[in-house]
């Protein structure tokens, strides 16, 4: 069994153990489980979490294999403090995971109209510099209508029309190996209204009922900017 | 011997027509949104039959009366019936069963496929396919809990309460009215019916979906070369950039061929009448050998066997055509007996702020029927019914809500190779007493009520990229509204 997989159950059973246990049982709901999927590199080998670029936006598909997600190393500053925060929120994320806890993964589609990043271009980011008026900075922003999302705070919204946070998706890290598995979501999914609006579009990308089917074994990940031909910032 | 200049002649002597227009711009003042304008002048606030009596337009029994029912399970609930199916009227219905889970919705269209007129100019340059702006109203009834009724309104019983349809009649408890345009050619000085008909047939305005829209895709597609004129009409016309955004598009399909023709477009308005800079710009810089733009023609008649413009000072010969005549509240809001009389494009007579016929509160017109000064556009009926469905459900339960004003979200695709777009979001203010409710000339910022302060919010006259992809973006939100 894997370490985080064991404290939750634990956490579960021995909440009364330590405030910390408390505080964790308190608020993290359980995530919505999927199939147990390997986050590989295009020749299928096992990504190494150590690897991963700060503040590059990398794309895997999860839960499903027409359904995008982010999977982004904030990098240094979101301290376990800082992710102890995110048990506040509603979707009882569970901080990022990795070395650095820096880790986190949520699904690339706006909570407002599902926008989505596509093959031809992505109005939904990660912007990890922010815009010229200095707004947005580490924010996941969508700029059709100008939500904005912070990863490191469970996908919260913290700007724009967007109703909900967005989809988290609940990682594993296997310190051994230094390698990642996505598990299942947190939060409300979109996946429903995505698959409405996209049918078309996703049986264009991806072939006859593909898109809908659950991702199985791995799923490759790879950089945002070689999926989309363009992306827009706001 | 005098030299004999027509003011045509006078105009691409003058560099060009685009030319002219720049002047003739930079005369227009900066006034960014002038629709309605005309329209609405004249309605006199002072007529106590108007406004004091507060009756409406008087209830008549129906002259079209079928004895049949129309083939429709027993409601459950209260009935509301919505005809017409196009933007105002599909986010109607869907809206209605939304805000009144209770409420039995049918939706009356005569037609059984939905295409739409937004987005139809990237189809004419082959920017999407027909299968993105064609949609089943079949999708729409199912994912959104109404009934499709596909059958052609006829008349209405107000006093009853009962619509008549050719398939039958249908009681209601609410009747919305989306019925959308017809065309006014008698304002272009064709009033002969087998002109009518000729110009209809052989030139079709292509602002009403559907047949028309194919007969201009083939033309577009087969145009060898010539002129090709396209019109802009006077006052509140549907789709105030349309006109505009078809010349760019239609143009760059001759660009791209190499076609040896150009748009000829005749507009009635002294200058561009929305999104000036946006359309100018692209005018000069992208279509410069294949647009030629004339502001100021009144058009008195048209010439359908001698392919022949009649303006009031030139006349105008093209090779190919789709002209747009002015427009009118559609003909059934006439046959219902609810036109507003002091309305120059018979639209129909309702309370401006709820949109319920005056003195009626069970029918409701919606659209571009209104008379209200919005931008006679698929976002804004949108809004508008979204709006007009809180206002039913609030009224079911004894509560009236305050009028809000719509917002008009307008992109205009100006270039298609790259795709790229210009913007213009704005809202309104509120109708003034009854009559005449003008377009905000300011443009007011995209999502300034959320607080987000993005670049891109309010207007955007720099054609680009990232406006071309919103707008597909816009078409995608907007038809998953409905569908």
């Amino acid at each position: 069994m894997q370490r985080r997989r064991f404290i939750r159950l634990a956490a579960g059973i021995f909440a009364l153990g330590t405030a910390n246990f408390l505080a964790r049982s308190g608020q993290a709901a359980t995530p919505k489980l999927y199939q147990r999927v390997k986050l590989v590199d295009a020749q299928g080998d096992g990504i190494k979490a150590a690897t991963l670029e700060e503040n590059e936006s990398y794309l895997f598909f999860y839960p499903y294999r027409g359904t995008p997600c982010f999977l982004l190393n904030l990098g240094a500053g979101h301290d376990r403090l800082r992710q102890a925060s995110a048990y506040d929120n509603a979707c009882g994320w569970p901080g990022g995971v990795g070395l650095g806890r820096s880790i986190v993964a949520y699904a690339a589609i706006c909570t407002h109209q599902v926008t989505r990043p596509s093959p031809r271009k992505s109005f939904i980011n990660y912007n990890p510099k922010g815009n010229q008026a200095g707004e947005a900075s580490g924010r996941i922003t969508c700029c059709l209508h100008g939500s904005m999302f912070d990863p490191a705070q469970g996908g919260k919204v913290v700007g724009g029309p967007a109703p909900r946070p967005l989809t988290a998706i609940e990682l594993e890290h296997d310190e051994e190996a230094d390698e990642l598995h996505a598990l299942g979501t947190h939060g409300e999914e979109v996946f429903k209204a995505y698959f409405k609006a996209y049918r078309r579009e996703l049986r264009q990308e991806f072939g006859p009922a593909l898109a809908r089917q659950e991702s199985a074994g791995e799923t490759v990940v790879m950089r945002l900017s070689d999926y989309t031909k363009r992306q827009f910032f706001c | 011997m005098r030299e004999n200049i027509s003011r045509r002649d006078f105009l691409r002597r003058s560099k060009g027509a685009v030319a002219g227009v720049a002047a003739a711009g930079v005369l227009g003042g900066s006034g960014q949104i002038s629709q309605g304008a005309e329209s609405y002048r004249g309605t006199p606030s002072q007529d106590p039959t108007y406004h004091g009596a507060q009756t409406g337009p008087p209830m008549r029994p129906a002259t079209f009366v079928i004895q049949k029912k129309a083939e429709l399970p027993e409601p459950k609930g209260p009935r509301a019936v919505v005809v017409g199916g196009g933007w105002g009227g599909l986010t109607m219905a869907k809206h209605l069963k939304l805000q009144s889970p209770e409420m039995d919705v049918v939706l009356v269209e005569t037609h059984s496929v939905f295409i739409s007129c937004p987005i139809s100019n990237l189809w004419l340059a082959g920017l999407v396919d027909q299968g993105f702006i064609t949609h089943s109203f079949l999708d729409a009834a199912v994912n959104n809990n109404y009934t499709f009724l596909n059958a052609t309104v006829m008349d209405a019983d107000r006093e009853k309460r009962r619509v008549y349809t050719d398939q039958g009649y249908i009681d209601y408890d609410y009747l919305v009215l989306a019925p959308g345009i017809d065309y006014d050619y008698d304002a272009i000085g064709v009033h002969d019916l087998k002109q009518q008909q000729a110009l209809m047939a052989h030139y079709p305005a292509a602002f009403k979906p559907g047949s028309e829209h194919l007969t201009l895709k083939a033309k577009v597609e087969n145009f060898e070369g010539g002129l090709f004129a396209l019109t802009v009409p006077s006052g509140n016309y549907r789709c105030l950039p349309a006109p505009y955004e078809r010349a760019c598009m239609i143009a760059s399909v001759f660009k791209k061929n190499k076609i040896k023709g150009k748009v000829l477009l005749l507009d009635h308005n002294p200058t561009i009448k929305i999104k000036r800079e946006g359309f100018e710009a692209a005018f000069h810089e992208l279509y410069k050998d294949y647009l030629e733009y004339y502001p100021s023609v009144s058009i008195v008649g048209v010439d359908v066997e001698k392919k022949t413009i009649l303006g009031e000072f030139d006349d105008y010969t093209f090779d190919d055509a789709a002209i747009y005549p002015r427009i009118r509240g559609a003909r059934l809001i006439e046959t219902l007996g609810l036109v507003n009389k002091y309305s120059p494009q018979k639209e129909a007579w309702i309370d401006q702020f709820h949109s319920n016929v005056v003195g009626d509160e069970r029918v409701y017109v919606i659209g571009d029927s209104r008379p209200t000064g919005f931008s006679k556009s698929g976002s804004t009926a949108q809004e508008e019914a979204k709006f007009v469905a809180r206002v039913i459900a609030g009224r079911m339960k004894g509560q009236e809500l305050k009028w809000e004003t719509p917002y008009t979200s307008c992109f205009s695709m100006v270039n298609s190779d790259p795709m790229e777009a210009i913007y213009l979001g704005f809202k309104y203010l509120p109708p003034q007493a009854g009559i005449t409710p003008m377009a905000m000339e300011r443009v007011v910022a995209f999502w300034t009520h959320t607080g987000a302060a993005f670049a891109w919010r309010d207007r955007k006259m720099e054609r680009s990229e990232q406006m071309g992809e919103a707008m597909l973006e816009w078409a995608r939100v907007h038809y998953n509204e409905m569908f």
